[in-house]
């Protein structure tokens, strides 16, 4: 087994020299936003992760030495396995993020990513802490290690993958050439990842490569007559990273508390987020399904008095 | 220990990006400059939204407007240079207080945002939003 080192350790002081020089571009050009106070806490959520990385990681490092006994085959170091790994890691990527948007379980750990109303490099470290403990890792992580690759190695490949997904939290890059933005997902694309205008919710779930979408029917084009509207659906008013970190579980926790039946408490945590018995909230389909009602009627309207 | 180097490295580093971010400045307060505006934001964070009126604070640093046919508010706050906005009815709400000074305090059951501010030009303005938001919540 090769000697492999954390690529994100080696990473880190890119980050920093990447969001130092957006941060000067933005100031220069007005290409991109920051905000002292949304920067401090998306980097302190940052840190968090890495913190809760080190405290809970053992969790799923035991869980997978546990699994590696039960592997159906031993696929070694061989450099086509490396290439396999990381794309397979990637498709396991997105069914993963796009289960964390779609299960309030795995959403309540996932929406500290989304929750600053910036969309710039520091959005891309304001990280969740309390991952291992929703235990996705079973449920997305186990089936790298039951087909044989590396432990190291699927751990290396994951670790690339989130360095990859760093700098397309950006504005300042608006389009690339066709080809890599057909291919690879890109800022262009991960900003509509990241929009709470209706047309782009639930989209653009990819990490590296954004044809996962294109095959599973969640891409959605950036529009030039759209710009994106970050944050989530109903927008933080705090900065306190506890208060980020825990929103979603102590909204989870109030609403099983105040549930009428069992059925009531299996859909607060698993249902998708904004799920209500009365579908009072409203999930993102039905943010969607408004959405175009209300884009009917205006257009129908707009007929209607072009006609008289 | 490499951990600790890492941690400590980390901290020193967002101190100084966020010191950097502060020293190059470039971003602004969001100011509510109209009714119109709240309603529009309201329109595009709930879709349909329909308001039958309201009112923009002093300092245009709140709004609060009436939903048309449910008898709710909507709230609209500025935050940084970003906007916030809540729907509020009966569930959502706690108390609301007017202070002799036109501010108004809504207390809310919501974790992330439990209070909030609006500051009216006139106190009896204040007293009025606060009446009308603690009948909603008994009646």
């Amino acid at each position: 087994m090769p000697q492999l080192v954390d690529p994100i350790l080696i990473a880190i002081p890119f980050f920093v020299a990447l969001v130092v020089a957006e941060m000067i571009y933005a100031r220069a050009t007005g290409r991109a936003r920051f905000e002292p106070r949304d920067s401090a806490a998306s980097l302190v959520m940052g840190l968090g992760n890495t913190v809760s990385g080190a405290l809970l990681g053992f969790l799923a490092l035991g869980w997978f030495l546990f699994l590696e006994r039960f592997a159906l085959f031993d696929l070694g170091w061989a450099w086509w396995v490396w290439i396999v790994c990381f794309v397979t890691d990637d498709f396991l990527y997105y069914w993963s993020h796009r289960f964390a948007h779609t299960v309030r379980w795995f959403w309540a750990d996932h929406v500290v990513h989304h929750s600053s109303q910036h969309y710039n490099l520091t959005t891309a470290l304001r990280q969740p802490w309390l991952s291992p403990l929703t235990l996705k890792f079973i449920w997305f992580g186990s089936w790298m290690v039951l087909l044989g690759f590396p432990i190291a190695m699927i751990a290396f490949c994951s670790a690339l993958n989130l360095i990859y997904q760093f700098w397309i939290h950006t504005e300042a890059v608006k389009r690339l050439p066709a080809p890599f933005e057909w291919l690879f997902n890109t800022p262009s694309h991960h900003r509509v990842h990241h929009a709470t205008n209706p047309r782009y919710l639930d989209k653009n779930y990819a990490g590296v490569f954004i044809i996962w979408d294109r095959m599973f029917g969640t891409f959605e084009a950036e529009r030039d007559d759209e710009p994106c509207r970050y944050g989530i659906v109903k927008n933080l008013g705090t900065y306190n990273p506890l208060r980020i970190c825990l929103h979603e579980w102590v909204g989870i926790v109030r609403d099983v508390a105040g549930a009428k039946s069992l059925r009531e408490v299996v859909g607060y945590i698993f249902a998708p987020p904004g799920w209500s018995p009365d579908g009072s909230r409203g999930t993102s389909k039905q943010i969607k399904r408004r959405w175009l009602e209300s884009l009917e009627r205006r257009e129908s309207e707009h007929a209607k008095a072009a006609a008289e | 220990m490499l951990l600790v180097y890492v941690l400590a490295g980390s901290a020193l580093a967002i101190s100084a990006l966020v010191a950097l971010n502060h020293f190059l400045g470039g971003w602004k307060p969001a100011r509510i400059e109209s009714l119109d505006q709240a309603v529009a934001r309201l329109d595009a964070d709930f879709t349909g939204f329909t308001a039958s009126g309201g009112v923009v604070c002093a300092d245009g640093a709140g709004a609060l407007v009436e939903e048309a046919g449910t008898g709710h508010l909507a709230l609209v706050l500025t935050r940084g240079e970003d906007w916030i906005t809540r729907r509020i009815g009966p569930a959502e709400l706690q108390s609301a207080e007017a202070g002799g000074d036109g501010v108004l305090i809504i207390r809310l059951c919501d974790f992330t945002l439990p209070k909030a501010r609006l500051a009216f030009s006139e106190a009896e303005e204040a007293q009025r939003w606060a009446e009308r938001l603690n009948a909603m919540q008994q009646g």
